[in-house]
C-alpha cells in the first residue's frame, strides 16, 4: 500500500470513527483531555498496523482493543498526564446534551472498579454480544456476566444517591 | 434493585449521544495522521534499538549512564556524534513546519544534550526563541536515526503539563515484557520554568541521576539494569513504576516539588516529602508544531 493509499483511506475511516472513539474513552476514562489522549494514541498505532488490519478487516476490534488498552496506559503513566479542569466538565459543552447527566453517570462509572466498568460499556453501551465482549477482555463468559450485573446494580445505588439530594 | 441494561444504554446515549458528531473532527484526523506517521519512524527505529539492547544484555556495554557529560563507554555511537552532526540529523528528521520554525532563523542552540552509547537526547531553541524542539538520536542497523517534535515557546496556559521523559524496558515493544528483561532506559528532553535549576530522576533499580537545566531546559538519558523483577511493576504490568520519583530542586539545592509514582493507583501519585507536586511548575510548552 502506498503512503498516499495509507493516509487517505485511513484519514476516512478516522473522520468516521473519531467522535464516537472519544466518547467510549471517555466513558473508560472520565476525562475528554485523557480521551483524545487515547485515541489519539489508539489511531497512531491503528496508522502502523494498517495496512495489515485493513485487509483483515478487522479495524473496528483493532482499534477498540487499543483503546482499552492506552486507557490504561494512559493511566499509568503520571509523568505524561495533562491534568485538565473539573472532569465532566473541561470539555467544550455539545448542544442537546445535560451536562448534569453526564456528570453523574461519568462520576459513577469512574467509581466503578476498572474490569467492572470496561465490560458494562463494551457490553451494554456498544451492545458487543456476551462472548464478543469476554474475548476482547480476555475473560471467561461467566465472568462478563457478573462483572455487568455487578456494575448496573452499583450503578442504580450511585445513581440514586446522586439523585436525592436534588 | 438494579439499573437494566436498555436504562444505562438510554443514560450513556442521553449524556454522551448516540452517534458521533463530525463537527471539527478533521483537525483532530490530521493529528491523528501526523502521530501515527511519528510512531511508524519510531517502530522503524526501535527494531535498531532492540538489536543493540541484545548486544548490551550480552556484555558488549555499559549499564548506566548520566544528564551531564561523562561516564567512558564501550560502544562509540551516536554518543560521539558531535554537536553540529546532531544538529544535522535533528533538521533532517523534521517535518516542513517544525523544520522553518527551529531551523529556518538561523542555526538553533542546544540548551541541553544527554549522550548514552546508543542515544542522544538534546533540547534545541530556535535563534530567535520563538519555538524550541527536543530531539532523540538512536542507532538503527550501525547508522544514527533522528525524531524530533518541535513546539511553540509559549507555554498553553490551559494546559498543565509535567514533563516528558519515557521509561521503557528495552525489549519494548514486547508485551507483556518478558520475565527476564531487566535492562531499561530512561530519557527525555524538556523545558520547565527557569525556577527549577535541577531534576532528580530516580528510577526503579534505586539509583538518582542529577539533570541541570540551563534556561529551564533539561536532557537525560539513562540506560539502567534491575537486579530482579520485582524492583518495578505494580497492578497494570511490568512498566510500571520503572521511573520511581522526580524531585525539582531551586537554585540552591532546595526540592521545591516532586512525584512518586504509587503503583497500587497510578491516577493519584503520591507526593514526595509533602513536597508540591511537580504540577506547580508546569513544562513550558506550546502546541507542536508538525
Amino acid at each position: 500500500m502506498s503512503e498516499r493509499d495509507r493516509r487517505s483511506s485511513f484519514a476516512e475511516y478516522a473522520a468516521a470513527r473519531r467522535p464516537g472513539l472519544v466518547r467510549l474513552a471517555y466513558a473508560l476514562t472520565g476525562d475528554w483531555h485523557t480521551a483524545d489522549d487515547v485515541v489519539q494514541t489508539a489511531f497512531a498505532r491503528l496508522y502502523v498496523a494498517w495496512p495489515r488490519v485493513r485487509r483483515a478487516g478487522a479495524e473496528d476490534a483493532y482499534v477498540r482493543q487499543t483503546i482499552l488498552r492506552a486507557a490504561i496506559d494512559e493511566s499509568r503513566r503520571p509523568w505524561r498526564r495533562e491534568r485538565a479542569g473539573l472532569e465532566g466538565y473541561d470539555h467544550a459543552a455539545r448542544s442537546g446534551i445535560d451536562a448534569g447527566d453526564r456528570h453523574d453517570l461519568v462520576t459513577a462509572l469512574q467509581s466503578l472498579p476498572e474490569m467492572q466498568r470496561r465490560t458494562v460499556v463494551l457490553r451494554h453501551w456498544l451492545g458487543l454480544s456476551v462472548e464478543d465482549t469476554a474475548r476482547e477482555l480476555h475473560i471467561s463468559t461467566g465472568t462478563v456476566k457478573s462483572h455487568t450485573f455487578r456494575a448496573l446494580a452499583r450503578l442504580h445505588e450511585l445513581m440514586s444517591e446522586q439523585e436525592a439530594p436534588r | 434493585m438494579t439499573m437494566t441494561p436498555t436504562e444505562f444504554h438510554d443514560l450513556m446515549t442521553r449524556a454522551l449521544g448516540d452517534r458521533p458528531s463530525a463537527e471539527g473532527v478533521g483537525a483532530d484526523v490530521e493529528r491523528d495522521i501526523a502521530a501515527g506517521r511519528r510512531l511508524l519512524s519510531r517502530r522503524r527505529r526501535t527494531t535498531g534499538a532492540i538489536v543493540l539492547a541484545c548486544l548490551v544484555v550480552l556484555g558488549l556495554a555499559v549499564v548506566e549512564g548520566t544528564g551531564d557529560a561523562g561516564r567512558p563507554d564501550a560502544v562509540d555511537r551516536p554518543r560521539h556524534l558531535s554537536d553540529a552532526a546532531v544538529l544535522r540529523l535533528c533538521r533532517s528528521a523534521s517535518l516542513p513546519a517544525a523544520e522553518s520554525a527551529v531551523f529556518g532563523g538561523g542555526r538553533p542552540e542546544i540548551m541541553a544534550i544527554a549522550r548514552q552509547p546508543n542515544l542522544v537526547a538534546v533540547a534545541l531553541e530556535s535563534a530567535d526563541g520563538a519555538s524550541w524542539a527536543s530531539c532523540y538520536v538512536e542507532e538503527r542497523k550501525g547508522r544514527p536515526w533522528a525524531f524530533l517534535t518541535a513546539y511553540a515557546g509559549k507555554r498553553d496556559p490551559s494546559r498543565v503539563a509535567p514533563p516528558t521523559i519515557t521509561a521503557e524496558f528495552t525489549c519494548w515493544p514486547l508485551d507483556p515484557v518478558p520475565a527476564d528483561c531487566m535492562t531499561f532506559r530512561a530519557f527525555g528532553a524538556d523545558r520547565l520554568p527557569p525556577a527549577v535549576a535541577a531534576v532528580l530522576v530516580r528510577t526503579a533499580d534505586g539509583v538518582t541521576t542529577r539533570v541541570p537545566t540551563h534556561r529551564g531546559y533539561f536532557a537525560v538519558t539513562y540506560l539502567g539494569e534491575l537486579a530482579d523483577a520485582t524492583q518495578s511493576g505494580g497492578k497494570y504490568g511490568r512498566q510500571t513504576g520503572l521511573l520511581d520519583s522526580l524531585v525539582y530542586l531551586d537554585r540552591t539545592g532546595t526540592p521545591i516539588a516532586g512525584i512518586r509514582t504509587n503503583r497500587k493507583s497510578p491516577i493519584q501519585p503520591f507526593t514526595v516529602d509533602d513536597l508540591p507536586l511537580i504540577y506547580e511548575y508546569p513544562a513550558v510548552r506550546g502546541e507542536s508544531i508538525e
